[in-house]
């Protein structure tokens, strides 16, 4: 085992979350898998991680491959507590970034107020020059000008500057002379142009995309390097890798270089894990529910891939470079029950959080939240391990419910089946908008639900949107730490290309994707993926012409006419497909990509054996209120005693270290090789 | 009791969601920049009678607005004759209550034989042969705003009517893009239909009927609950429209009383009692849903919309007057609808000063360019509505640029986009510094946008507030109004209100759009605030001194505290003598 260990050949990933930071060890020689948990620490989120290490008595030097996700850029921008930044924009139009789109999310609020700013006004310099959207010059960068900012940047002492200039995607010419005029007068200061993020059009997505880059960067780049020193330190010597927000691993270079890819490295773990989970049970089309303590994931895996779209928005900001679909909605275990001024329950989407926290927690929360609901109505029990140390107090949790009962004038246990259920509505709800809205259908679908509070609502959320099959992986809790030890390293390049299929020039196209190749190519090589460990991924963002919204489309090796015919009718059917209808339209070009990926190795999902000897025993019993004046009896099992090939009936409650499952009256879950549980859910057949 | 609260709540997530959806499958599926780009539309759920019970717009006034002509074309068409599959197309603007170009569609959804709801979706179509190209806005008569569809089936129990798609092919200058967008708000119809009838069948037909029931109670119950805690009392005011779009010299008087009681608000426009001879003119449907809209801000703001919580709200019109226009009476330029709402505000600001903001910039301020593109031949068109400074208001100061109280979902257009579409460049877009009123609480400031025109075009102005500033409450300053700078040849430059421009190559167009009116004393104003708008270039020093008594030091933005209290102490003496006099 020693011996072992010296050579190197522990694969390890580590996911800092918001209150804990989960661990998952891949023992390759021993061909073990196993999680823990421990504090996150805000301070200093390494100091989680090397405790996490203790915790499952890993040294680096015994590692080959370290993966780690984060919510560390996330939480500098919801609690802006990122850098000074500065910004530096084409002279006439200093305020894109302040004015945004100018809409108004709350429609009837005279009031309303925009998200904060990353960067004040006053920190927002112009600098005369100009492009059109050919890419051609009109105005030469005036470079006078760019040193009076670059003067007013070392002045103020800001640390991190953005710079985006009007149609930089179409020529970076400006930006880049912009950035060495930086540079070279303000040692040590980051700098992030806005073309080496975006090659696409949308100046104020792009603006945005640039200043958050800028406005995480010192912090992820003290973060990742004194990470990597402290490793380096403890002489690892394996492959360190960031989960990026698009799902593929990044090097702490290009994290570095780049750390607006890191704002999803949290959830994206939890995709890539479904996504391996897929290949590994052959369910290659999953709908992933992840549900926490104050927010729920939901995303896709289709055709045994995980969705990527290239744009998101964060708390109202846009960024604009890939990131994997995932929808998120307030609906967590914190969510908080209230009653409206017309006397209606309401759940969310505002959360107690970690503190308060629930009521029952006990530290200080007194409004009722989901998790108290669940405890009333019996899913959860004062003895559900939940998480580490906490405990549930039911007394505290039924005096929140009641209280709120009384206002509402229906029964505490109604008001909290009744939560139950708006939850577990909100929750199909979102699943809805990223299956129905782009043309899937939820029954084509299993659910794969995780996080702590996943398996709570999983077979209700299937039985409303037609899904016949639930599955709750083992450590479900830690799934997403899981999933990033399977993440290949990705390289996502994109040129805005707006051409007419019909008159378009095969041969340029091809000329743009193999640039674009050769670039990913040396990225790789960087990273040190030699030929055989890379693999390049040729899209095509296609429209009808004057439409705005495209469709991506993979594209041929090589591009000729005949490619050219094929993607106009490859479109014409994905159009159909999720839109409803194709057109005669002319067809155009807007963005070509190139996907560069070194491929990792993935380690085996260690089997779980049969059982030999007694069977399967439940732990004890709980009276659970289902609404309407019905109390059941639920078995309670424990889920370290499952083994494979193991049937749980419902009603049952399955509880984990990490998290509790639910299933109702006529569900059934069979335990399967991974230690997985599959649930049949009942009244959720095909079509119906 | 007797209705199950919380299958209500459930019903309404899933019908709120459908909505949502709609909106979603419009904004892919459309075809002009105005509906996925700039969100110029509206779409709803309706029950059974008409009545919105959940909406998801991008122009809030649509959400009444649909409300209303769903209701006037199930009275027009008679109610026995809507089938499944049926889709209707009504832009007659008397019954839709929008001009004719914003189209209402919607469909019935059934459940088996029996009718239990409607979708709707009205968006901005680009031409159905109105006049002039883009916009019209000195129609004198009804027939000049193109061609009117009162309540024609347009899908007819699921087969598409070709004849009247055919009508509408062949009466557009812009055919192509005028019926994919029509065909995109089928679409949205579709899903919305899908939706509702898998909660009927979920739930059954008569839980679902009974929730919508429901949903518009409780939106009344919320609404009369606030409205309890309004103060009573009945408030005058008046405000006006730049012209009627023949007459450009003379503004057009909107005059309202509002009466607040326990039990209703009541708008009365009756006042306002004389027709215009231009097409300034507002359909009642939309003077309903400007009042609805006033409304809501008051009361309801947080809660989603349904028809429910306007059942407090009268609205008051005289028939044949410019707010309840009759045929033939034209209402093209339906601008003083936009306007409306504020003018209601304006009335309530007499009695609630701490409840309601000062008034914003005023007007959506709308530039639509156009021309035909030298290199394609082809015409192109591209409006683009710019943002306002909001009004401050008793907690604090408003927004900075952001779209007019009656749109809150529209966007600006990217510069990059237009650019790349349209043969024109920006020179410059950013915020209009000094433009918000000054006040204990400052107004927003307005944007300023400049066109560069590359080959020749026209630029449609379309706003009709730059002749009188929006109003300020307590003392504020009044924010300062829009103005559109127009130089159609280099070194010629002249303001312009409402109006149709020509430019050659080389020519400009420069928006520059209203601030908000402040609230309360700006002399009050903690200087330190004022400082940071200077140091944010969002106050100029000037303005600084003269408007809010504070003297800014440019070098470091700190506030010259002895300067400050002798200017602030000369003024109140100021004052005190003027009182004197």
């Amino acid at each position: 085992m020693l011996d072992r260990r010296l050579q190197g050949d522990t694969r390890i990933a580590v996911d800092v979350g918001g209150t804990f930071t989960d661990v998952v060890v891949h023992d390759v020689a021993g061909r073990a898998v196993y999680f823990d948990k421990v504090p996150t620490t805000p301070d200093d989120p390494s100091a989680g991680i090397f405790a996490a290490f203790e915790r499952v008595d890993q040294k680096p030097a015994q590692m080959c491959y370290f993966a780690h996700g984060t919510t560390l850029a996330l939480n500098a921008l919801l609690t802006r507590g990122g850098a000074r930044v500065g910004l530096i924009t084409t002279g006439g139009f200093r305020d894109v970034y302040l004015l945004g789109r100018t809409d108004r999310p709350m429609a009837y609020d005279f009031r309303y107020r925009k998200p904060t700013s990353l960067v004040p006004r006053e920190r927002i310099f112009e600098v005369p020059e100009r492009m059109n959207y050919r890419g051609e010059v009109l105005l030469p960068l005036d470079e006078a000008v760019a040193r009076k900012a670059v003067n007013a940047v070392r002045t103020l002492g800001l640390t991190s500057v953005a710079v985006c200039f009007l149609h930089s995607y179409a020529n970076p010419a400006h930006e880049r002379l912009m950035g060495a005029i930086l540079e070279e007068a303000v040692p040590g200061v980051e700098v992030t142009l806005s073309s080496t993020l975006i090659r696409e059009y949308r100046e104020y997505e792009r603006t945005s995309t640039a200043v958050l880059d800028a406005y995480i960067k010192p912090l992820l780049q003290k973060y990742i390097g004194a990470l990597d020193e402290s490793l380096r330190r403890q002489r690892f010597t394996g492959r360190f890798f960031m989960v990026g927000s698009g799902g593929g691993a990044m090097t702490p270079r290009s994290a570095r270089e780049a750390p607006v890819n890191l704002i999803l490295s949290g959830p994206a773990g939890g995709v890539l894990g479904a996504v391996e989970f897929a290949r590994l049970a052959r369910e290659p089309n999953l709908i992933t529910i992840d549900m926490g303590g104050t927010s729920l994931d939901a995303s896709l895996v289709v055709g045994g891939e995980a969705l990527v779209q290239h744009e998101a928005s964060f708390e109202g900001l846009p960024i604009m470079v890939p990131s994997l679909e995932i929808h998120t909605i307030g609906a967590g275990g914190g969510s908080v029950l209230w009653a409206d001024a017309g006397g209606h329950l309401q759940v969310g989407p505002h959360s107690a959080g970690a503190r308060p926290g629930p009521a029952a927690y006990g530290i200080g929360g007194a409004e009722a939240t989901i998790t108290d609901a669940a405890l009333v109505c019996g899913y959860l029990s004062p003895e559900s391990a939940l998480a580490g140390t906490l405990r549930l107090d039911s007394d505290l949790a039924s005096t929140a419910v009641a209280n709120l009962a009384v206002g509402l004038g229906i029964d505490a246990q109604d008001v909290a089946a009744g939560a139950m259920q708006i939850a577990v509505t909100k929750t199909a709800g979102a699943v809805r908008a990223i299956t129905v809205d782009q043309g899937y259908t939820p029954s084509d679908f299993g659910l794969l639900a995780f996080g702590g509070a996943g398996g709570l609502v999983a077979t209700s959320v299937a039985r409303e949107l037609q899904v016949s099959r639930v599955i709750v992986p083992r450590g479900a809790g830690s799934f997403s730490a899981w999933g990033m030890l399977m993440a290949n390293v990705h390289h996502e390049l994109a040129q805005t290309f707006v051409a007419e299929l019909d008159r378009c020039d095969a041969e340029r196209i091809d000329r743009v994707l193999l640039a674009m190749e050769a670039d990913g190519r040396r990225a790789l090589k960087d990273d040190g993926f030699d030929e055989g460990k890379q693999r390049f991924l040729r899209l095509a963002d296609l429209r009808y012409k004057g439409q705005e919204h495209s469709v991506t489309i993979g594209v041929a090796r090589s591009v000729d006419k005949a490619e050219v015919l094929r993607l106009k009718s490859a479109f014409s059917r994905a159009h159909g497909q999720r839109y409803g209808h194709a057109l005669d339209d002319p067809v155009e070009i807007v963005t070509l990509r190139s996907r560069a990926v070194g491929v990792v190795e993935r380690p085996p999902m260690p089997k779980v054996p049969a059982r030999s000897g007694d069977a399967l025993a439940s732990i004890g019993a709980r009276r659970v209120y289902a609404g309407t004046g019905k109390w059941s009896t639920y078995g309670v099992y424990r889920y370290g005693d499952l083994r494979a090939g193991d049937v749980v009936v419902g009603p049952a409650i399955v509880d984990d270290t990490t998290g509790t499952t639910v299933l109702h009256s006529g569900d059934s879950g069979r335990v399967g090789t991974m230690g997985e549980l599959q649930i049949s859910v009942v009244g959720a057949s095909h079509g119906s | 009791m007797g209705v199950d609260t919380i299958e209500v709540e459930i019903i309404r997530q899933g019908l709120l969601a459908g909505a949502e959806e709609m909106a979603r499958s419009l904004c892919r599926t459309a075809y002009n920049t105005i509906v996925y780009e700039i969100h110029d539309y509206g779409v709803g759920l309706h029950d059974r009678d008409g009545s919105v019970v959940a909406d998801y717009s991008g122009v809030a006034s649509f959400a009444g607005a649909n409300d209303f002509g769903v209701k006037r074309a199930l009275v027009a068409l008679g109610r026995g004759n809507l089938h499944s599959g049926d889709v209707v197309l009504l832009n007659y603007p008397y019954w839709s209550g929008a001009h004719t170009l914003d189209a209402l569609v919607f469909a019935p959804v059934f459940a088996g034989v029996q009718r239990i709801g409607f979708c709707s979706c009205r968006v901005h179509l680009l031409d159905l042969k109105q006049k002039d190209p883009g916009y019209v806005l000195d129609s004198t008569d009804m027939s000049q705003e193109g061609i009117f569809f009162p309540a024609v089936k347009i899908y007819d129990q699921g087969r598409p009517n070709h004849d009247m798609l055919n009508v509408i092919r062949f009466n557009s200058r812009m055919p192509e893009r005028t019926l994919g967008d029509l065909h995109a708000q089928v679409s949205a119809c579709k899903t919305g239909e899908r939706r509702v009838q898998e909660l009927a069948q979920r739930f059954g037909v008569g839980s679902l009927v009974t929730a919508m029931k429901e949903i518009n109670d409780h939106g009344e119950r919320l609404a009369r609950a606030a409205l309890r805690r309004l103060p009573k009392g009945t408030w005058t005011a008046a405000d006006y429209v730049d012209s009627d779009g023949i007459d450009t010299e003379t503004p057009v008087k909107m005059e309202v009383t509002v009466t607040v009681t326990d039990e209703k608000m009541i708008v009365d426009w009756s006042k306002t009692d004389m027709p215009a001879r231009g097409p300034v003119n507002v359909p009642r449907g939309e003077t309903v849903a400007t009042a609805m809209l006033a409304f809501k801000a008051l009361t309801t703001p947080d809660s989603p919309v349904t028809a429910g919580n306007f059942r407090p709200l009268e609205v008051v019109t005289t028939p044949g007057s410019l707010m309840e226009a009759v045929p033939p009476m034209p209402t093209f330029t339906m601008w003083t609808g936009l306007l409306a709402p504020e003018v209601i505000t304006k009335a309530l600001a007499q009695g609630m000063p701490d409840l309601v903001p000062a008034c914003s910039g005023g007007d959506v301020c709308d530039i639509m360019t156009l021309g035909i593109d030298a290199a394609t031949g082809a015409p192109w068109l591209e409006a683009i509505n710019d943002a306002v400074g909001f009004g401050a208001h008793a907690g604090g100061d408003g927004e900075d640029g952001v779209m007019h109280v009656s749109e809150p979902g529209c966007r600006n257009s990217p510069i990059e986009v237009l650019e790349t579409k349209a043969p024109v460049l920006i020179d410059t877009y950013g915020y209009r510094p000094d433009s918000g009123g000054a006040g204990l609480y400052r107004g927003g400031v307005g944007v300023r946008r400049t066109y560069h025109f590359l080959s020749p075009a026209t630029a449609i102005v379309i706003n009709y507030k730059t002749k009188t500033q929006p109003w300020s409450i307590g003392g504020g300053n009044p924010g300062v109004s829009n103005a559109i700078l127009v130089e159609a040849v280099p070194g010629s430059e002249k303001y312009v209100g409402a109006s149709s421009n020509h430019f050659e190559a080389g020519g400009r167009i420069t928006n520059l759009t209203g601030g908000g009116g402040g609230w309360g004393d700006a002399f009050q104003r903690n200087p330190a605030r004022v400082a940071r708008d200077v140091e944010a270039g969002l106050v100029s020093k000037e303005s600084a001194e003269m408007d809010y008594g504070v003297v800014v030091d440019l070098e470091t933005y700190s506030v010259d505290e002895v300067a400050t209290a002798q200017v602030r102490l000369e003024r109140r003496l100021g004052k005190l003598l003027d009182g004197q006099d």
